[in-house]
């Protein structure tokens, strides 16, 4: 049982965290669900869909950044960038995907837009067959698809 | 879930909005070329909400070079992107696709008729658009669905006409931003726009046809206001929370003065009240009062930065304020003086392309603001030791900054004395941190010692920056031949009671941000031959270092001068 002011968080995976509830607000979802139903705030909130590791993950992003919120004059905007830029560098790529699907489903919007800036920056100035080998995309084209498609691109005017 | 295999194909596997959202941080031409990884990623391009057609300015080079086949060619592309426009709206018409953002510039080969930009326009509605931009060619009347749009929040149109029954119904009341550029129409439809949006916190009106005078006063959450405006007539402003606004007038006949002296008179004029949250004021050709000027502070007391330039009717410019961080004077007037008092200065930039200079003081802590001083003397017909004079009058006044002073002189300069020029000194000369000189025209050899030694009477440059060209025929190499036997080979023969000053000289060339120091005692044969091995296309910046007698340099040497005596 949490106490007050904190929450419990349940995973997928049946591991749960107690974490204050100015950081697991950064959740919009969570948010709403507090707001509304009263009893989620004494219970234990499951977390559907998001297992153990990635809760955690998701937990040390967030708690950075609430903190940062409270108290402007505690975390620099240059010390969270720092943190910021570590967190992503650390994640392979299917924590990349499992943390952009559950920053989605939890309405996490810094952190979403965060992981979708990452993935952006992989993509940036890179050829379609470099793209397709960093991600393990399958070319499902044919060549003539594939030429007709470039020729239809607005760019190519 | 996180102990998925890893060559699993993950990121096509993510929702789709997600993937739109990645998108979102790409410029639109490299989102565009996600299209052809997979057909996943087509299906995600097709169907994203931000949709850009923009076609390419045209290349200044090749259109010199135009040839009918080329037209043909551009003429035939122009098409075929309109046509992807059509079937790309289409599609998201018959998908119901959202879109967010729909932005269309067209090139002048599109042969767009305006029921193809209704279309457009009427699918961009329909599917929700929050923030469209679209600029044609023609001005097409604007069809009325635009206004009638409550989605959107930004709206940015270019050369459109606006028709008192396209905006008889506003519903776009959460718009925020917009912007009309060369958009015709007349000031009731704008202020029937203003009284309905009450929301805009941007306004931009730029060179749009049909104003005389622009009011914008019922706008309580602008922030930001921009002007372009080319016919004269008033502009009224009053907003709460305008925080930045900028006004330039583009009327040519006035922003030049005529042969007979002095300018035109000016028609532009500005009222401006209740904008007490003001903290950015750009003035461009405006005719504001020297009154205006003296109650700036009172009016604004936010103000951060104030910009003037060209506002060419103005004797006098009179500034007080302890809110202006940067203030920048533009001018190609007549002004006759300049008063100014800024205890909270961080830059200040002045650039000044008459003759004479005005009379000047300026007030302000000593501390650690700039102040970039840009002077252009072309029409040589006054005095040079006059103008030296005012130079180091205003350089004296600016004495507690860094500066950095640009000059710029005419091919032929009247002669002087140094006897004129140290008649017309007071000590001590003002320090300069950087200073770069330069010609209107290849200057006589003469002109160029003169002007030199005009400088060097008036000011103490820390470092002289110019350019050297790999290419001779510039006019710079000669400035830094002479600028080099002054100043390296002084030692020689020190002839002027400036170089008596001159503790020592380092010469220093900077290429691709690498910093290279010549030799000492290097000599201008070889000087110019190394420079020869550094050949590249482009020019080199070299920096002269200035090591200057100081009072307390000069002190020192006064008290080893005496103690050595003693010795003796």
């Amino acid at each position: 049982m949490a106490s007050k002011g904190n929450l419990t968080l349940k995973s997928c995976n049946g591991k749960e965290f107690i974490v204050e509830e100015k950081v697991a607000v950064m959740s919009t979802t969570i948010k709403n669900m507090v707001d509304v139903d009263d009893s989620f705030a004494q219970g234990v909130i499951p977390i559907i869909g998001v297992d153990g590791k990635i809760l955690a993950k998701l937990i040390e992003y967030c708690k950075e950044h609430a903190e940062a919120d409270e108290d402007e004059e505690v975390k620099s905007e240059e010390y969270l960038k720092k943190f910021d830029e570590k967190f992503v560098d650390e994640l392979n790529l299917n924590d990349l995907y499992d943390l952009l699907k559950a920053s989605n489903y939890l309405e996490i919007t810094k952190l979403l837009n965060l992981l979708c800036q990452k993935v952006a920056s992989m993509i940036k100035g890179k050829k379609p067959e470099e793209i397709r080998r960093i991600f393990n995309i399958k070319n499902d084209f044919t060549p003539e698809e594939e030429e007709e498609i470039n020729r239809q691109n607005p760019w190519a005017f | 879930m996180a102990d998925s295999v890893v060559l699993v194909d993950g990121i096509s596997k993510l929702p789709e909005h997600i993937r739109h959202h990645i998108l979102s941080f790409l410029n639109p031409k490299e989102a565009a070329k996600t299209s052809v990884l997979s057909k996943a990623w087509l299906s995600t391009c097709r169907t994203r909400p931000n949709l850009h057609f923009i076609t390419r300015p045209l290349n200044a080079a090749t259109t010199i070079t135009d040839t009918d086949i080329d037209i043909q060619v551009r003429k035939r592309k122009g098409n075929d992107f309109m046509n992807c426009i059509n079937t790309t709206l289409l599609r998201y018409h018959e998908n119901k696709c959202g879109i967010d953002t729909l932005k269309i510039r067209l090139s002048e080969f599109s042969a767009v008729a305006s029921d193809h930009v209704n279309t457009w326009l009427k699918i961009a509605v329909e599917n929700g658009v929050k923030n469209l931009k679209i600029g044609t060619n023609d001005s097409f009347v604007l069809p009325r669905i635009i206004f009638e749009a409550k989605s959107l929040v930004k709206l940015w149109l270019g050369k459109f006409q606006l028709k008192p029954q396209v905006i008889q119904i506003i519903s776009c009341r959460g718009l925020q931003k917009l912007s009309l550029v060369e958009v015709n129409l007349d000031e009731v439809m704008l202020q029937r726009i203003i009284s309905n949006c009450p929301l805009i916190n941007y306004l931009k009106i730029e060179d749009c046809t049909g104003l005389v005078n622009i009011k914008v006063t019922k706008l309580q959450k602008l922030k930001e206001l921009n002007i372009g405006f080319q016919e004269s007539g008033i502009v009224e402003v009053e907003a709460p929370s305008l925080e930045d606004f900028l006004y330039a007038n583009c009327t040519l006949s006035s922003s030049y003065s005529d042969d007979e002296g002095g300018p035109l008179p000016l028609l532009c004029w500005l009222q401006i009240y209740a904008c007490k949250n003001l903290k950015i004021l750009w003035l461009f050709n405006v005719a504001i009062t020297e009154e205006f000027l003296t109650s700036i502070a009172e009016n604004f007391p936010l103000l951060k930065g104030l910009t003037i330039q060209n506002c060419n009717h103005l004797q006098t410019i009179k500034i007080s304020s302890h809110s202006i961080k940067h203030l920048t004077l533009l001018t190609n007037w007549e002004l006759k003086e300049v008063c100014i008092d800024v205890p909270s200065i961080v830059r200040f930039e002045y650039r000044e392309n008459s003759i004479p200079l005005p009379l000047f003081s300026f007030t302000a802590p000593l501390g650690p603001w700039v102040s970039n001083i840009d002077l252009q003397c072309l029409d040589w017909d006054i005095l040079v030791i006059s103008w030296f004079a005012r130079l180091k009058e205003l350089l004296a006044n600016l004495n507690k900054s860094t500066i950095s002073l640009e000059l710029k002189f005419p091919m032929t300069v009247e002669e002087f004395t140094e006897d004129e020029m140290r008649n017309s000194a007071v000590f001590p000369v003002p320090k300069v941190q950087k200073l770069s000189i330069g010609f209107e025209a290849m200057p006589y050899l003469d002109s160029i010692y003169l002007v030199l030694d005009g400088i060097f009477w008036t000011c103490r440059p820390k470092t002289i920056v110019q350019y050297w060209h790999h290419d001779s025929k510039f006019s710079n190499n000669t400035l830094v031949k002479v600028l080099f036997e002054m100043l390296m080979l002084s030692n020689l023969k020190q002839t002027k009671v400036w170089q008596q000053d001159l503790n020592d000289v380092k010469l220093e060339m900077l290429e691709n941000g690498q910093r290279v120091r010549f030799p000492e005692l290097l000599d201008w044969e070889t000087f110019v031959k190394s420079m020869k091995m550094e050949e590249s296309t482009r020019s080199t910046c070299l920096v002269f270092h200035l090591e200057w007698e100081t009072d307390v340099t000069r002190k020192r040497k006064r008290t080893q001068l005496g103690s050595s005596k003693k010795v003796a």
